[in-house]
């Protein structure tokens, strides 16, 4: 289980997050939606542990995080497939994200679709309790979109997901949990 | 053919090395005294008989273990100092005037202290170690705190091994910054180096045969060492570029 409870963060004067709770359900899928600068990405890092909360609890029971960012966060002196190899066991995840024949690229020889999809493969390989995935379906073309989807849908039951999404037939078909901010 | 032999850089290796040679070759002509400028014929000739001496071979690689021991050493605390100013903040600010006091004290000043402490052999080793020292340490804190913070984040979220996270993270972000100093900090260590042998005098050195033709008058054997160890700072260059090497796409 990974709770909030009555959680606040500021940034100097301004209050991102202000007396949030939550209980997120385990091995369920949770989507976190709301306006630009209103703090879900905030969110995301205060559960993750890169930030820490001014005043409240975050219990996460020393559940293990694999993250997707919103910037890809690839070493750019690692080949796509090493870096996933660099955090987990590389299995079948490049096929299935179509990214087999540019296996040995450079981020910088890749496109920016490429890279999140890199980006996105790195989240999934790392078999982790928690997954937490921001904005993972921006500039996508549709055949790409439904394949990450899929992959997420594949991961459903198996682990608590927490996703920042707009889109809201993404939405009604991955979500069991819904949190609007 | 012909165009892309002019453009290629072997031809201006060599433009310059004739034309420099030439330079070389009218001043001496000029001057017409081989005790004050020495012909690069007089001094080609000098050197193709140091090097049939066993003492030649016996001082150059005397004076370049030296040297080098003197580098590895000076780079082994600049990396042991730039992790802990990096960590420990306390560290950082009482190590400051330590390392101004390195940079800002003339070399001179190191070996006379130097000769006074120590054995004639270390101190060459000395004084590279303190010529090393400051470049590398600057450069590497530089590199250490440049590290892209986002990335840090994403190697501690997926809880990289410690081993891994320092070959495949942060080994390639510092190395850019430890391959410029080391590039800047080798030329000076090894004309520190060799200006401390001639002060010292050790047995088996470079710096010894400097000073001896230079009290002999012995211009062209003055020219000759001169012109070892400008060739010798050149290789070691080159070799420590090439040890280094550097990661594809680094800092892209």
């Amino acid at each position: 289980m990974l709770e909030l409870r009555k959680v606040c963060k500021s940034y100097g004067e301004n209050q991102v997050i202000k007396n949030f709770s939550h209980v997120f359900a385990e091995n369920k899928t949770t989507v976190i939606t709301g306006p630009s600068g209103c703090g879900k990405t905030t969110l995301l890092r205060l559960i993750a542990g890169l930030e820490k909360p001014d005043s409240g609890e975050i219990i996460t029971n020393n559940k293990t995080f694999s993250m997707m960012f919103q910037e890809n966060r690839l070493l750019p002196w690692l080949t796509a497939k090493q870096n996933i190899e660099l955090v987990a066991e590389m299995g079948d995840i490049l096929d299935k994200l179509a990214l087999t024949d540019v296996a040995d690229k450079y981020p910088t020889e890749l496109s920016g679709g490429m890279n999140q999809r890199v980006a996105l493969g790195r989240a999934l390989a790392y078999k982790s309790d928690i997954l937490i995935l921001d904005e993972p379906f921006k500039a996508l073309d549709e055949i790409l979109l439904e394949k990450m989807i899929n992959l997420i849908l594949d991961e459903h039951g198996k682990r608590t997901i927490i996703i920042i999404t707009h889109d809201n037939n993404i939405i009604n078909r991955i979500a069991d949990d819904k949190i609007h901010i | 053919m012909k165009s892309s032999f002019i453009k290629s850089k072997i031809f201006a290796v060599l433009i310059n090395i004739f034309f420099w040679l030439a330079v070389w070759q009218v001043i001496a002509m000029l001057v017409n005294r081989e005790v004050l400028v020495a012909s690069p014929f007089s001094v080609l000739k000098r050197l193709t008989v140091l090097v049939t001496q066993g003492y030649f071979w016996v001082s150059t690689f005397s004076s370049l273990l030296r040297i080098c021991i003197g580098f590895i050493i000076g780079i082994v605390i600049s990396i042991v100092i730039s992790i802990l100013t990096y960590k420990i903040k306390i560290i950082n600010i009482l190590t400051q005037p330590l390392l101004v006091t390195i940079k800002s004290t003339p070399v001179a000043s190191f070996i006379i202290i130097a000769i006074v402490w120590l054995n004639k052999s270390d101190v060459p080793i000395f004084t590279t170690v303190l010529m090393v020292l400051p470049i590398m340490w600057v450069n590497l804190y530089t590199g250490i705190n440049a590290i892209d913070k986002n990335l840090k984040e994403m190697v501690y979220i997926f809880n990289v091994p410690l081993f891994e996270k320092i070959k495949k993270f942060y080994k390639p972000s510092v190395t850019p910054y430890f391959k410029a100093g080391c590039i800047s900090s080798i030329g000076l260590a090894w004309k520190a180096g060799i200006a401390a042998e001639v002060l010292c005098t050790p047995k088996d050195s470079i710096g010894k045969y400097l000073l001896e033709s230079k009290l002999y008058l012995e211009t062209p054997d003055l020219f000759a060492w001169t012109a070892v160890v400008i060739i010798l700072s050149l290789i070691l260059e080159k070799i420590l570029v090439r040890l280094i090497g550097g990661e594809k796409n680094a800092g892209t």
